[in-house]
């Protein structure tokens, strides 16, 4: 196990430094002069440019500029400054905590429904029940969650009035509709995998036995079979918790919610270079982590994987 | 079968005489679940008319798109202009039809070269391994630690005037890396078959053998995915572009529509409706194809 962890950590090392200074060479490589754009109409003494050009290590060679920015990063939590003077970290905090909610509640919606959806069907495989989260699930996955969210908006917020349209005015009320169009599609997906893996564990000779015992239906079902066929619908909901923080750039712009999602846009519309790298350093950062985390209670949880 | 034809042709041009008689009962049995398959039927009938409208959107209106008279501004839904018209007086279902084919075009674009490149770098990195295959591992890695949207995102936003071409292209560079390590385990598994073994061991030349044995019995896992991903890259197409970084005005396009719609919403929630919902229906037609052509090629992977 020891060397299995060491082997992962090894492979993260080199994948985070590339992907970081992929997106750093992208986003600094944007057209417009920043410090131009800083002075409006009135052009700055060539003194002053060249002040705030060393003082944003902007004379440096490039590579060195993102060796100072990662080391920054990472000895002091310091994510930059924007070109206004305000730290990048500052907007990070303001907007992170919005996100995170969006996620969690997304993430709850996603596991109780679709862990839910997944034992009925897989348990009363056939029937009406199943048929239908069937059905529904074919559908949910195949439509965008761009589609999603625009519907959910269209339906329950400006036809039927139940639900805010957009902000956060309102409160936690006004997460849910933004929560249900992150997580549709891996709601769908929990409740396909999980019903599939139901009904092999409960053809299986373990479950058979635990019948046979003379256990009920109920214990046999939820000790015995849901035990086993839960571990990859729980590695699946860690890696999607990453993939997450993707999908609430379109939400949080359709919701019109200020989280960090909406920032990185808004920011990358602005121009704001600085915001942008910090934002999508910290979201790699914590995509890429997470991964390893989740290949590591993969390992945890199933033996097989620790000996390949 | 049509589209069954038209994934595998564009795929295997190069040995279609060598598998015909050996292939013929794979692909006929998928043939014969596709034909009672409700979703297949689905999505094969949305296909179709999907397909003619970006390719003669004549057929489906006489108006013309590009015609917008502003003092016809801001119409509801009439029988005269059936999805109303939107600000600038454009006739909005004309619109509508003729975004079509951008979505369409970029997402079969993208399709067909991840298909492309897969193919090659799947071939190479499963059947020699070696430093390709631990080059190409490293290089998957690398792009699955940047979200696809992301990364898009940030990558679009550098490239000032944007077209089909550079849209199709960024998201090639994002996405090729899924199809490569689909169709790499696929012939890494056949490599290891005793025909191909038998081949080998009677001196047949390795393009030989990748060309006759292994890519016409790795390639069914990869047909279903193409289809898939089609879908894939379409939603992914009209969300950057909703977000302002895909396609660009004058562009006919569903993203700018809803981009454009989204401000609106309370006054004229026709606007969105309409580009979302064939947003939707194109997506969902070619992932449920998708879906289809995978569970009938390869029934093993229907577990999932």
């Amino acid at each position: 196990m020891t060397q299995y962890i060491i082997r992962r950590l090894l492979q993260f090392i080199p994948v985070t430094i590339f992907a970081t200074l992929i997106v750093y060479w992208l986003v600094f490589s944007m057209p417009g002069d920043p410090i131009r754009a800083l002075s409006g109409d009135r052009p700055m003494p060539e003194a002053q440019v060249e002040a705030i050009r060393e003082q944003y290590n902007l004379n440096d060679p490039f590579l060195v500029q993102y060796a100072k920015y990662m080391w920054g990063v990472f000895t002091q939590g310091d994510f930059g400054t924007t070109f206004q003077g305000r730290p990048v970290l500052d907007i990070i905090q303001q907007t992170l905590p919005t996100t995170l909610t969006l996620a969690a509640f997304a993430f709850v919606f996603q596991g109780i429904i679709g862990i839910i959806a997944g034992i009925l069907s897989g348990v009363y495989k056939d029937r009406f029940i199943d048929r239908l989260v069937q059905v529904s699930t074919v559908v949910v996955v195949a439509l965008p969650t761009l589609a999603i969210a625009f519907l959910l908006q269209l339906v329950f917020g400006l036809n039927l009035g139940l639900f805010p349209i957009a902000g956060i005015q309102q409160g936690l009320v006004s997460y849910i509709l933004p929560a249900i169009a992150l997580g549709a599609v891996s709601t769908a997906m929990i409740a396909r995998m999980l019903r599939s893996e139901l009904i092999e564990a409960l053809q299986s000779d373990y479950v058979r036995t635990a019948t046979a015992k003379g256990l009920k239906r109920g214990r046999v079902i939820g000790r015995h079979g849901l035990r086993n066929s839960l571990i990859p619908v729980v590695t699946f909901m860690g890696a999607d918790l990453a993939t997450m923080m993707g999908g609430t750039i379109v939400v949080e712009s359709i919701f019109n919610i200020p989280g960090l999602g909406g920032q990185i846009f808004r920011s990358i519309q602005a121009q704001e270079g600085t915001v942008v790298v910090g934002i999508v350093t910290l979201l790699v950062l914590f995509y890429v982590t997470l991964n390893l985390l989740v290949d590591l209670l993969y390992a945890v949880l199933d033996p097989r994987i620790r000996y390949d | 079968m049509t589209e069954l034809n038209k994934v595998d042709a564009s795929a295997t041009v190069t040995n279609e005489p060598a598998k015909k008689t050996e292939d013929a009962s794979l692909w006929a049995d998928a043939w014969r679940s596709l034909r009672r398959n409700p979703w297949f039927i689905t999505s094969a009938v949305l296909l179709l008319i999907l397909i003619t409208m970006a390719l003669f959107p004549q057929l489906f209106t006489d108006q013309d798109p590009r015609h917008c008279p502003l003092d016809r501004s801001r119409q509801e839904p009439s029988a005269e202009h059936w999805f109303g018209t939107d600000i600038q007086g454009c006739d909005y279902y004309s619109r509508v039809i003729y975004g079509a084919r951008n979505s369409i075009a970029i997402g079969l674009i993208v399709a067909f070269s991840c298909l492309g490149i897969a193919i090659v770098m799947g071939l190479v990195a499963g059947y020699f391994r070696g430093w390709v295959d631990a080059v190409l591992g490293r290089l998957t890695d690398l792009v699955f630690a940047i979200p696809y949207i992301l990364g898009a995102l940030v990558f679009l936003n550098v490239i000032e005037t944007r077209g089909v071409r550079e849209v199709a292209f960024v998201l090639v560079i994002f996405g090729w890396p899924t199809m490569t390590r689909l169709m790499r385990g696929s012939v890494l598994s056949v490599t290891g078959q005793e025909y191909v073994l038998a081949a080998k061991a009677l001196g047949a030349k390795n393009i030989n053998i990748m060309r006759r044995h292994i890519l016409p019995n790795a390639l069914g896992p990869v047909v279903g995915y193409t289809a898939i991903y089609t879908g894939i890259v379409i939603g992914a197409e009209a969300t950057l572009t909703f977000l302002g970084v895909g396609l660009q005005l004058p562009a006919i396009s569903w993203g700018i529509q809803l981009n454009q719609a989204q401000g609106y919403i309370t006054q004229l929630p026709h606007l969105l409706v309409f580009p979302m919902i064939f947003v939707g229906l194109t997506v969902f037609s070619f992932m449920i194809m998708g879906e289809a052509l995978r569970d009938a090629i390869d029934p093993k992977s229907k577990k999932r």
